[in-house]
């Protein structure tokens, strides 16, 4: 190999990784990756470190060392574009497809996508609110977690195709969340319908909060990655405090307009 | 909550999530399966007096171990089938409730609701670091019959 696709082979390798990470890989993944990928082309030596904010790449070719950092700053969770990325890697590391091949496949699994917008809104709904159900809510707060969960969602994914950072989003999130969950429970009210905003509330930001990142911190740090378990703690404070602002801001406002209309 | 109504309504919070997260659309319904099986073990748990701990970490490794074998079954990352399957435990909400009472000053809420999600997390995670682990020794176990 030449020194330039030497530096291609490396470039794809941690591009891979970084699409694993961006759509809410595990370390392990995303690092097991990226070396099966490289040890499949004859280089030597194969060191990856992979933290939730960045890959860090470094192989042996020929006695010369090469190295590579990727930055990684989206965080979402995606399931089907990592597993078409762990196809591709398979196919990748079994055949001798070019790099330049593999590259544009890789920029196809970036860009996929599988159900349009409404059926993502849709379907926030149907989980947020059965999520009440489990919380032990009644009808009236299932049609009210549903509703405001449609809308929590649309905005969100507004603003993340917007680029807007973790904290942003999710501070509105949570002030779109309470809001809708207020306006639902006071129209209830003014009808004579007794319900309970609080279950509707959890409902609507259901999608947000940081269950799966607090799972998975839990997991790296166990699994002895304790950089990546110490990034992913923090991401899901992060999240939780701007979700509890959102809301809590929310709340306190509505109480100081609404007084008496609240439940 | 019965068993049946609490896995009725664990699967379709599953399948909505399944969505969100873009599962493949062939794997929807099995990956929203797993996470009412586990979800309905967890409730058969607490219905015989286990407690949160014990419940979420059974769970844990039920939704693991059919994840596995799924994955195994259908060629794809269990994690497809696994990171669903887990919504219906994780402590999303109580890491909200946590930082809630922290800013309302409430501490000691704080303390005990905080701790509860972080050992929830806990046992969740070992759950699945269980079962993969299990799987693992399956799989390499299974080719080593079938070369010798």
């Amino acid at each position: 190999m030449e020194r330039y696709e030497i530096n291609e082979l490396l470039l794809f390798a941690s591009l891979a990784g970084r699409v694993l990470l961006e759509n809410g890989a595990e370390t392990y993944r995303a690092e097991s990756t990226v070396e099966h990928i490289l040890s499949s082309r004859g280089v030597s030596n194969v060191q990856a470190f992979v933290i939730p904010t960045a890959i860090f790449l470094s192989i042996e070719y020929e006695n010369e060392l090469y190295s590579h950092i990727e930055r990684n700053k989206r965080i979402g969770i995606d399931l089907m574009r990592i597993t078409r990325v762990n196809e591709l890697s398979r196919e990748f590391s079994a055949s001798d497809m070019t790099v330049a091949e593999a590259k544009i496949k890789l920029n196809d699994i970036k860009k996929s996508s599988q159900y349009n917008l409404w059926t993502r809104l849709l379907f926030a709904g149907v989980g947020s609110s059965f999520f009440t159900l489990m919380y032990n809510g009644g009808l009236i707060e299932f049609g009210g977690a549903m509703i405001a969960s449609v809308i929590t969602t649309a905005v969100t994914e507004f603003l993340f195709a917007l680029d807007a950072s973790l904290f942003m989003r999710n501070i509105f999130g949570g002030v779109v969340a309470a809001a809708a969950s207020i306006a639902f429970s006071v129209l209830c009210v003014l009808l004579g319908i007794q319900v309970d905003m609080n279950i509707i509330i959890i409902g609507a930001i259901m999608t947000m909060v940081p269950g799966v990142a607090i799972t998975n911190a839990v997991r790296d740090s166990i699994s002895g990655d304790y950089v990546s378990g110490m990034s992913r703690t923090s991401e899901a404070i992060v999240i939780s405090v701007a979700l509890v602002l959102g809301v809590a801001v929310t709340l306190n406002a509505a109480r100081l307009l609404l007084g008496g209309l609240m439940p | 909550m019965t068993l049946f109504t609490s896995g009725l309504t664990s699967f379709l919070a599953t399948l909505g999530f399944a969505v969100i997260f873009n599962i493949p659309r062939r794997h929807l319904i099995t990956a929203s399966l797993n996470g009412a099986l586990g979800w309905m073990l967890y409730t058969l748990i607490m219905q015989l007096g286990g407690t949160t701990i014990i419940a979420n970490f059974a769970g844990a490794v039920t939704v693991g171990l059919i994840g596995e074998l799924l994955a195994n079954h259908f060629r794809k990352p269990a994690t497809i089938f696994i990171i669903p399957g887990i919504i219906p435990f994780v402590p999303g909400y109580g890491i909200f409730y946590t930082m809630e009472s922290i800013m309302l000053q409430n501490f000691t809420e704080a303390v005990s609701k905080g701790s509860e999600s972080f050992m929830i997390a806990v046992a969740i995670a070992s759950g699945l670091i269980v079962s993969s682990t299990l799987g693992k020794y399956v799989r390499t176990y299974a080719r080593r019959r079938k070369t010798s």
